[in-house]
C-alpha cells in the first residue's frame, strides 16, 4: 500500500504521545472474535460443572466453531486472605485457567489439574494454547454473591464502579510454558487475527466469573437465591492488570505492530476518503458518539494525567456532539470529502485523547469498508529472518537517513535521553526499567534501545565506503548485527518503529500498554502508576449465551444481533 | 536422562539469553537460538552442542566460532565470491561443527531461492561426507552424519555444491526435539548473566507494594 493524501504519516501516528491516547475500535481483537462467532454461529455449552458450596472445583467451557472444539477449563480456589497478597510476587489465585485445544476428557483434566493451578512453575503441553489467571475484585464480588443470595440484584452503580467481578494477572499465550506455538495454529482461519486464542479465553473466564457469583449465592441462599439479570451481566467484563510486562512486545515485534498500524490507518483513509455521508452511516455514528459519551462518563481514574484527559475527552466529545448535531449541513455537503473535513475539524480542535476517540467512532458506521482489514493484522515474526550481506553500506546509510531521522536527531549525550534502561528481572524473568546510574544492572541492558542503536549504527558507519557489502561491516562490527537485521526486516513497514526515545527520563511506559491494550478493545484504561494500569475486556459485551448457539444439536435459529461487535 | 518438551519460542528465549549471557553481541546471540531451533527441529541436540561450544570455549583457541562463522558465510552467500560461487570452499578448523548446519541450509536457501535448477550443499572431510544438505527448513530431507559433527573441533572441512535432483521433500512443521534436563539447566545458568535480581526501586516501580485486591 501506498500512503496516499488521507493516511496520516508515520511521523505523526507513531509517537508514544498519541499511541497512548488510543481506543479500541471495530478491528479491535476482541471484536474481531465476536464478529466471526457471530457470522459463523458457533455454538457454545458448559460440559463441567463440578463446584463444591464454597465455589471450589473445576469448571469446563467450550465454544464450538464450524472446524474446531475449543474448551477452557476453568479451577476455582478458595484463597485465604493472607495470601491474597502483592501483585508482583503472588503465588496463588483465586481461579486458574487454561485454553485446551478440543475437548478434555477426563485424563487431561487431571494433568491439568496438576499444573494449570501452579501457573508459571507448572507445564502445560502443544495441547493447551493459553495459561491464565484471576482474582477477585473482593468488595464487589462480595457483594454481588451477597446480594443475590438474598434475592436482590445489585445495584447498577457499584458494578460499573468496578465494571468487573474478577481480575486476570497474565494470560500467556504463543508457546509459554509449554502451550502451542503460535505459528503451530497460525494457519487456522479463527486464529489467524493476533490474540484470538487469548481473546477467547477471557471471553470465557468473564462467563464463569459470573456464574461462579450466582453458584455462591445459591450455596448461601438456597431457595432465596436469584440469578444476576442479563442486562447487569452485560456491565461486567473482566478486569486486567498489566505492568511492564507487556511494554517490551510492541518493540520486540515490530512487523506486528506496522500491520496493525497500517490496518487502522488505511480504515481511516478509507472513511476520509468517502465522497459523501449516507443517512445510515450518519445515524451509525450518532450512536456510537452516544456510546461513547455514555462510555467517557463511567471511564475513572485517579491516575493525574489519565484524569485531566478523561475531563479532555468528555468536552471533545460534547465538542463533537455539537458539530455533528446539524450535520452535515449545506457546508459539509459542499465538501468532497465531508468525513475527511470533520477529521480535520478534530485535528484542531480536539486533545489527543479526543481525537483518537474519533478514528474509533468514524470507523464504526463503515463496517463493510473496513472489517476487512482484520485480516491483514497478523505477522509471522518466530524467529529471525536472515541478514542479506549483499546490501550496501550506501544502502543503509539511505535507509537510516530516511526512516530513523527520528533517532538520529537525538543527543544521547544528554543524561535525559538514556536516563533509563530495560532489564529482565532474575525474581520473574519479567521486563523491567531501571534508571542509569542510581540502580544496578545497566551492563545488563536490554536491546529496546532502537533510537541509541540506530544512532551507534550510523556512527559506527563513518568511514566505510558506500559500495562495500554489509557483510564485510558486520564481519567486522557483529555488535550492529542485531539492529541491522531490524532495519532490513521493516525496510517496507512504515508503522514498524515507535518514534520516541524508550529510554529517555520522559517516557512513560503506560503509553506502550495503552496502544496494544486498545488493539485487544480493552476499555475503562485506569493507570494506576506510570508503569502499571489496570483495564476491563468484554464489558458490554454479549456474553456466549447471548451471541452463540446454546448446543451443538439443537437447531440454530437466526444469528442474534450485536451491537457491541 | 530426564528431557524438557520446549516450545519453540522457550527453546529460542532459552538460548537466545544463554548465548548473550555468554558474551556474544546480540545478533549473534539471535544467530545461535536460530541454529540450535533449527537442529532441535531437525530433531538432533542442537541446544547440548551449544552449552558444550559456549561453556568449554578456550580463550587461546584460534579454532572458529561456528555461530560466528555461519553468520559469515551465510551473510555472504549471495554475493560474487560467496561461499557458492565455487564448487568448492575449504572453511578454516571449527568448533562444535554441528552448529554450522542451520547457517549452511539456510545460506543455501536464500542463494537457490531465485534459481531454477536446485542445489545441495555437502560437508566433506578427508573424502568422506559429513552432511548433505537440502536448502532451508529443518524438516527438509537432510543426511547429517551426527557422530562425526559432534565433537569439539574439526579441520581440513570443504564445502561443495551440486545440482541436486528436483524435488526436495518438505516435512511438516514441527516441535523441537525435548532437551536435557542437565542442558536446559547450563543454558539457563549461562542466561542468568543477562539478569538483574530486582530491587526495591523495579518492584515498586512495576506496580508491587499495591495490594491489588479491592
Amino acid at each position: 500500500m501506498t500512503p496516499g493524501r488521507f493516511h496520516r504519516p508515520p511521523s505523526e501516528v507513531m509517537r508514544l504521545a498519541r499511541m497512548g491516547a488510543s481506543h479500541p475500535t471495530r478491528l479491535s481483537f476482541l471484536r474481531q472474535l465476536l464478529r466471526r462467532m457471530r457470522d459463523e454461529r458457533w455454538s457454545y455449552d458448559r460440559p463441567v460443572w463440578r463446584l463444591d458450596d464454597r465455589g471450589v472445583g473445576v469448571a469446563v467451557y467450550r465454544l464450538t466453531g464450524p472446524q474446531r472444539v475449543y474448551s477452557l477449563v476453568a479451577f476455582s480456589h478458595d484463597l485465604p486472605p493472607e495470601q491474597r497478597s502483592d501483585r508482583v510476587i503472588a503465588e496463588a489465585w483465586d481461579a486458574t485457567f487454561a485454553l485446551h485445544d478440543g475437548t478434555p476428557d477426563e485424563a487431561t483434566l487431571a494433568r491439568l489439574q496438576a499444573n494449570v493451578p501452579l501457573q508459571e512453575a507448572g507445564r502445560v503441553t502443544g495441547s493447551e494454547l493459553c495459561l491464565s489467571r484471576a482474582n477477585r475484585s473482593v468488595r464487589v464480588f462480595e457483594r454481588v454473591v451477597d446480594r443475590l443470595a438474598r434475592g436482590r440484584q445489585p445495584e447498577a452503580a457499584e458494578l460499573d464502579a468496578v465494571g468487573y467481578l474478577m481480575r486476570t494477572t497474565a494470560v500467556y499465550g504463543s508457546g509459554k510454558f509449554g502451550a502451542a506455538d503460535h505459528c503451530l495454529i497460525a494457519d487456522r482461519a479463527e486464529l489467524e487475527a493476533p490474540f484470538q486464542a487469548e481473546m477467547m479465553t477471557v471471553w470465557l473466564i468473564r462467563t464463569f466469573t459470573l456464574d461462579l457469583v450466582e453458584h455462591l449465592a445459591r450455596a448461601r441462599g438456597g431457595a432465596n437465591a436469584t440469578r444476576l439479570a442479563p442486562a447487569l451481566r452485560r456491565r461486567l467484563g473482566v478486569g486486567n492488570s498489566t505492568g511492564l510486562g507487556m511494554a517490551p512486545f510492541l518493540v520486540r515485534h515490530p512487523i506486528l505492530l506496522n500491520n496493525w498500524m497500517l490496518a487502522r490507518e488505511e480504515a481511516l483513509a478509507r472513511v476520509r476518503a468517502l465522497p459523501a455521508v449516507s443517512d445510515s452511516a450518519l445515524a451509525d455514528f450518532r450512536t456510537a458518539l452516544t456510546r461513547a459519551q455514555a462510555n467517557a462518563a463511567v471511564w475513572r481514574s485517579e491516575h493525574p494525567g489519565q484524569a485531566g484527559r478523561l475531563q479532555d475527552l468528555r468536552k471533545d466529545l460534547e465538542r463533537l456532539e455539537h458539530v455533528v448535531r446539524g450535520w452535515p449541513g449545506q457546508r459539509q455537503c459542499s465538501e468532497p470529502h465531508p468525513w475527511d473535513a470533520l477529521w480535520r475539524w478534530g485535528g484542531t480542535a480536539l486533545s489527543l485523547e479526543g481525537q483518537e476517540a474519533l478514528l474509533a467512532l468514524l470507523l464504526e458506521p463503515h463496517g463493510d469498508r473496513v472489517d476487512g482489514l482484520g485480516g491483514c493484522m497478523s505477522a509471522d515474526e518466530s524467529g529471525w529472518r536472515a541478514i542479506d550481506g549483499r546490501m550496501s553500506v550506501g544502502a543503509l546509510r539511505g535507509l537510516l537517513e530516511r526512516r530513523y531521522a527520528w533517532a538520529l536527531d537525538i543527543d544521547y549525550s544528554e543524561a535525559g535521553e538514556q536516563a533509563l534502561f530495560w532489564y529482565v528481572s532474575e525474581e520473574k524473568l519479567e521486563p523491567r526499567l531501571g534508571a542509569r546510574g542510581i540502580e544496578p544492572g545497566a551492563e545488563r541492558e536490554q536491546p529496546l534501545d532502537i533510537g541509541r542503536q540506530a544512532r551507534w549504527l550510523a556512527d559506527a558507519l563513518v568511514g566505510w565506503k558506500a559500495s562495500e557489502p554489509l557483510a564485510a561491516f558486520l564481519l567486522a562490527c557483529p555488535e550492529h548485527r542485531s539492529v541491522v537485521r531490524r532495519i532490513q526486516v521493516t525496510q517496507s513497514s512504515p508503522y514498524a518503529e515507535i518514534h520516541d526515545n524508550l529510554i529517555a527520563a520522559s517516557l512513560c511506559p503506560i503509553d506502550l500498554l495503552r496502544c496494544k491494550l486498545a488493539f485487544f478493545g480493552a476499555s475503562r484504561f485506569d493507570p494506576r502508576s506510570d508503569r502499571w494500569v489496570r483495564i476491563s475486556l468484554f464489558q458490554d459485551a454479549p456474553g456466549p449465551e447471548e451471541l452463540c448457539r446454546s448446543s451443538p444439536a439443537r437447531d440454530p435459529g437466526p444469528p442474534p444481533v450485536v451491537s457491541g461487535a | 536422562m530426564a528431557a524438557v518438551t520446549l516450545s519453540r519460542s522457550e527453546l529460542q528465549a532459552t538460548v537466545l539469553r544463554a548465548a548473550r549471557g555468554a558474551g556474544l553481541p546480540w545478533g549473534l546471540a539471535e544467530e545461535a537460538a536460530m541454529a540450535v531451533l533449527w537442529l532441535q527441529l531437525a530433531g538432533l541436540e542442537g541446544a547440548s552442542e551449544l552449552v558444550h561450544d559456549l561453556r568449554d570455549q578456550d580463550a587461546t583457541d584460534s579454532a572458529c566460532c561456528p555461530i560466528r562463522l555461519g553468520a559469515s558465510l551465510s551473510d555472504r552467500c549471495c554475493l560474487p565470491d560467496g561461499c557458492f560461487s565455487r564448487p568448492e570452499l575449504a572453511l578454516p578448523t571449527v568448533r562444535r561443527p554441528l552448529l554450522l548446519l542451520p547457517a549452511l541450509a539456510r545460506a543455501l536457501g536464500a542463494a537457490t531461492a531465485d534459481a531454477t535448477e536446485s542445489l545441495r550443499l555437502r560437508l566433506i572431510r578427508r573424502g568422506v561426507c559429513l552432511a548433505e544438505l537440502a536448502a532451508g527448513q529443518p524438516e527438509a530431507a537432510h543426511r547429517i552424519d551426527v557422530r562425526r559433527l559432534r565433537v569439539d573441533r574439526l579441520d581440513d572441512l570443504v564445502l561443495a555444491v551440486e545440482p541436486a535432483e528436483a524435488g526436495v521433500p518438505i516435512g511438516s512443521p514441527s516441535t523441537p526435539a525435548p532437551v536435557a534436563s542437565a542442558v536446559v539447566a547450563a543454558l539457563e545458568h549461562l542466561g542468568r548473566q543477562t539478569l538483574v535480581p530486582a530491587s526495591e526501586e523495579s518492584r515498586a516501580g512495576a506496580g508491587a507494594g499495591l495490594l491489588d485486591n479491592d
